[in-house]
């Protein structure tokens, strides 16, 4: 059921960033509420917001001392807030809403999941040239990039929702994790499941994106950054980093920044349109 | 001939009543209460029908009012470790436990065991007992038993059912092993209740001044069967032996169980995982008839030249859907070793549950859906199951929201079949401060440097690396309760009180920190990342 709110932006000629919901279609999108990715992602889906049959991959961000075990960190924060947005969507199409949790490096602290995981986004980061010291995030090669930072109003969601519908898994080896994504996958009962994607190879991420479309589930992978090389059949890949931001405004916040995304030759015209 | 085992279970119903206790404290991850208490409701007040030692100890009676028997219990305990555990009792449901435990006595000690209600068994152990080396081996085994379910057993053999009874209950030792014909001697200087005669017949032979079986056994036979009845000389002739007296056993429960044998040996694996598949349908589908539905199963393989292959399945909750039962199942027999051939399979529901009934699922109530939002939808309790089967009970877990303050105790694992009781409202709804969402296993030491006003540090040392603090919030003061005795944090830090910041680093970490204001010791506690 369309909001009234787009009805009337689907009249008026002007309101054309934003993608109108197909009628009669439910939604094949996850909004997460990042208004930036929710428009450009979804124009090409039918609907805003990141895509419910595919795998989004999330390459985390690099600890500064590798001889410490974790040498990487997943970007639980957005991941919970991103399973938060589909449990939400979920509950809403009266769907299943189970998250599960594989993997025991992105399990998130359990009272964090009860409120307060909601991330707003804070600015847009313009395209530019490609940095050659690769310090400064910018929009990245396909234009979009968004610097996130946690909401304000973070306390007055409502929190109970993912917290109780969460489920942990601790599969031991790579192998049993792929194989108990894919059993997630299959059970249909699940709306997202969020994972530890370290060492899958093209093979085992081609298997994922083929599993989750049939299943239409979210899959969000968290994988170590220095696996951004690897190649992957992923529906899209984004890159994390910390920001550090000079404002007045506190909070952690992020940047987040689109490397890849199928079906997304509309973001490189539009770059190519802005940067010139 | 045969050997009567009685067992006497003291205080059964005390006893199953804290095993409640403790598995609700267990269950709910706090330590179980000081007393018990049963109650029993008479003209609409409360009165202890029983109650444990503890209380007993503090000068609580039966018969006393449950608000008489409270007040007995000292307040200074009560603060400590909570109001006493009060349950009404019920007959049926200790004479339900009493089923159960003489199941699994069977199953042990003896094929023969009767129940005696309310809190005593029979076992014939007549050649039973050179399993064990002898009677007084067996008689141990039980008693330890008995000790590791945590219910109080006297026990007592004998030639008569009569006898072993008597001396379980009157006896001067917990364990009593009677050689035949040393019934009469034995029983000889114990009360006359020992016979179990009626309470007015035992009332009237003490009026004449008979106390003790023995003064009754020199009394005439005729003349005390013509005053107190038949029952009497009955009762004796039972307990001596010159009686027999018999006794219902327990009908033996076998596990429902499908079964299919080949004419030969069978190698084919493909033709093995039919016939189990097959199997597996047709109990099933007996299950669902009976609504009831596997929670634990195994498929038996019997090569010809092998012993039994056992391959088990265990699920979450109780299933009797084929399918999900085969899928569990499937992997495990396609890799199953063959030898030389099967020849017999059979599948066996070891533990089965009552399934829920349809018809309620259909014409919910808005209770029920309530409910039933935080018990877990079918397809995921499937899911559950799978992981549970490949993983391991520990491999999939759920959490539940507890009511403390502490970080590492606000939430605890648990089995995700287990049903979790909704958020509670007020402290354990959510955290009154942002928590971050990594939390570490335990608190990593760092230094703060240059504080400000607030305590909070201007710079981190953390892990080797320095960090500039960009902004602090803080401090949110958590301290371990004081009221309990729990020695320490979970962690193991003695101090009480710990000072919680978060700071952002001047490169974009914020970290999640702690500082002892008693000690000035400073640690990283978690990050959001």
């Amino acid at each position: 059921m369309p909001e009234p709110s787009t009805l009337l932006q689907q009249q008026l000629p002007s309101g054309a960033a934003t993608q109108p919901e197909v009628f009669g279609r439910p939604s094949r999108a996850v909004r997460c509420g990042w208004e930036t990715v929710d428009r450009a992602m979804g124009s090409e889906a039918g609907a805003p917001g990141l895509v419910r049959g595919g795998v989004h991959e999330w390459l985390g961000v690099q600890d500064s001392d590798p001889t410490w075990d974790p040498t990487w960190t997943p970007p639980l924060f957005l991941l919970a807030h991103v399973a938060r947005c589909a449990v939400r969507d979920a509950v809403e199409r009266g769907a299943p809403s189970s998250v599960v949790w594989i993997g025991r490096r992105v399990w998130p602290y359990p009272r964090a999941l009860t409120g307060g995981v909601e991330v707003a986004e804070q600015n847009r980061l313009e395209p530019s040239e490609p940095d050659p010291s690769g310090d400064q995030p910018s929009g990245g090669e396909l234009g979009l990039g968004l610097t996130l930072r946690e909401s304000a109003d973070a306390f007055t969601a409502e929190g109970g929702d993912l917290f109780s519908r969460s489920l942990f898994v601790d599969p031991p080896d790579a192998g049993l994790r792929l194989w108990a994504i894919d059993t997630a996958l299959r059970c249909g009962g699940v709306t997202a499941v969020v994972a530890d994607g370290s060492g899958l190879g093209m093979a085992a991420t081609r298997r994922l994106q083929l599993a989750a479309a049939s299943a239409d589930t979210l899959v969000l992978t968290a994988r170590p950054p220095f696996e951004a090389g690897e190649i992957s059949a992923a529906t899209t890949r984004w890159t994390v980093a910390r920001a550090p931001n000079a404002g007045e405004s506190d909070g952690p916040s992020w940047s987040a920044t689109l490397l890849r995304a199928k079906g997304a030759q509309h973001l490189r015209r539009e770059r190519v349109r802005r940067v010139g | 001939m045969r050997r009567v085992l009685a067992l006497h279970l003291r205080s059964f119903s005390i006893d199953l009543a804290q095993r409640r206790r403790a598995r609700a404290a267990r269950r709910a991850n706090a330590r179980p209460t000081s007393c018990v208490l049963l109650t029993r409701t008479s003209a609409g007040r409360a009165l202890v029908a029983d109650r444990c030692n503890e209380a007993a100890r503090r000068g609580v009676r039966v018969g006393l009012s449950l608000a008489e028997a409270q007040a007995l219990i000292d307040p200074r305990v009560r603060a400590k470790s909570g109001d006493p555990w009060v349950e009404e009792v019920s007959d049926e449901r200790d004479l339900r436990a009493l089923h159960a435990l003489g199941q699994w006595a069977m199953g042990r000690f003896s094929p023969v065991v009767a129940l005696d209600p309310p809190n005593g068994l029979f076992l014939d152990v007549a050649g039973t007992e050179r399993l064990f080396g002898d009677e007084n081996e067996l008689c141990r085994a039980i008693l330890r038993a008995m000790h590791r379910f945590g219910i109080g057993a006297r026990i007592a053999v004998a030639d008569t059912v009569g006898a072993a009874w008597g001396v379980s209950r009157f006896g001067r030792t917990p364990r009593t092993i009677l050689a035949s014909g040393d019934e009469e001697t034995a029983l000889g200087p114990l009360p006359v209740e020992s016979l179990r005669l009626a309470e007015a017949t035992c009332d009237a032979l003490r009026e004449l001044g008979v106390e003790t079986v023995h003064q009754l056994l020199r009394l005439d036979r005729d003349r005390v069967a013509a005053r107190f009845g038949g029952d009497v000389a009955l009762r004796l002739d039972q307990a001596v032996g010159r009686a027999f007296e018999p006794v219902t056993p327990l009908a033996y429960e076998t596990p429902p169980q499908a079964e299919r044998a080949f004419e030969g040996p069978v190698e084919d694996a493909e033709a093995i995982a039919v016939t189990a598949e097959e199997l597996v349908r047709e109990l099933a589908k007996d299950l669902e008839r009976a609504r009831r539905g596997v929670l634990e199963a195994t498929l038996v393989l019997e090569p010809s030249d092998l012993p039994p292959r056992r391959l088990p399945i265990t699920l979450a909750r109780p299933s009797a859907d084929a399918q999900h039962l085969w899928t569990m199942l499937r992997p495990k027999v396609e890799t199953a070793h063959l030898g030389f051939g099967i020849e017999r399979v059979r599948f066996v529901a070891v533990r089965t549950g009552r399934l829920r009934s349809r018809q309620a699922r259909a014409w919910q109530s808005a209770d029920d859906r309530d409910e039933r939002t935080h018990t877990l939808d079918r397809r995921v309790g499937e899911l559950v199951d799978v992981l549970v089967a490949r993983l391991g009970p520990e491999g999939v877990l759920a959490t539940r929201a507890e009511p403390s303050h502490l970080p590492e105790l606000a939430y605890s694992w648990l089995r995700p079949d287990e049903p979790r009781p909704p958020l509670p409202s007020g402290p354990a709804a959510a955290p009154i401060a942002p928590r971050p969402s990594r939390l570490f296993t335990s608190p990593e030491p760092a230094t703060f440097e240059a504080l400000d006003d607030h305590g909070a540090p201007r710079r981190l040392r953390w892990r080797g690396i320095a960090y500039r603090v960009r902004s602090a919030r803080g401090p949110e003061r958590l301290a371990r309760p004081w009221w309990d005795d729990s020695p320490a944090w979970p962690d193991g830090s003695p101090h009480t009180v710990r000072d919680y910041y978060r700071l952002e680093t001047a490169c974009g970490r914020s970290l999640w920190t702690f500082r002892e204001p008693k000690h000035g010791r400073a640690f990283v506690h978690g990050e959001w990342t």
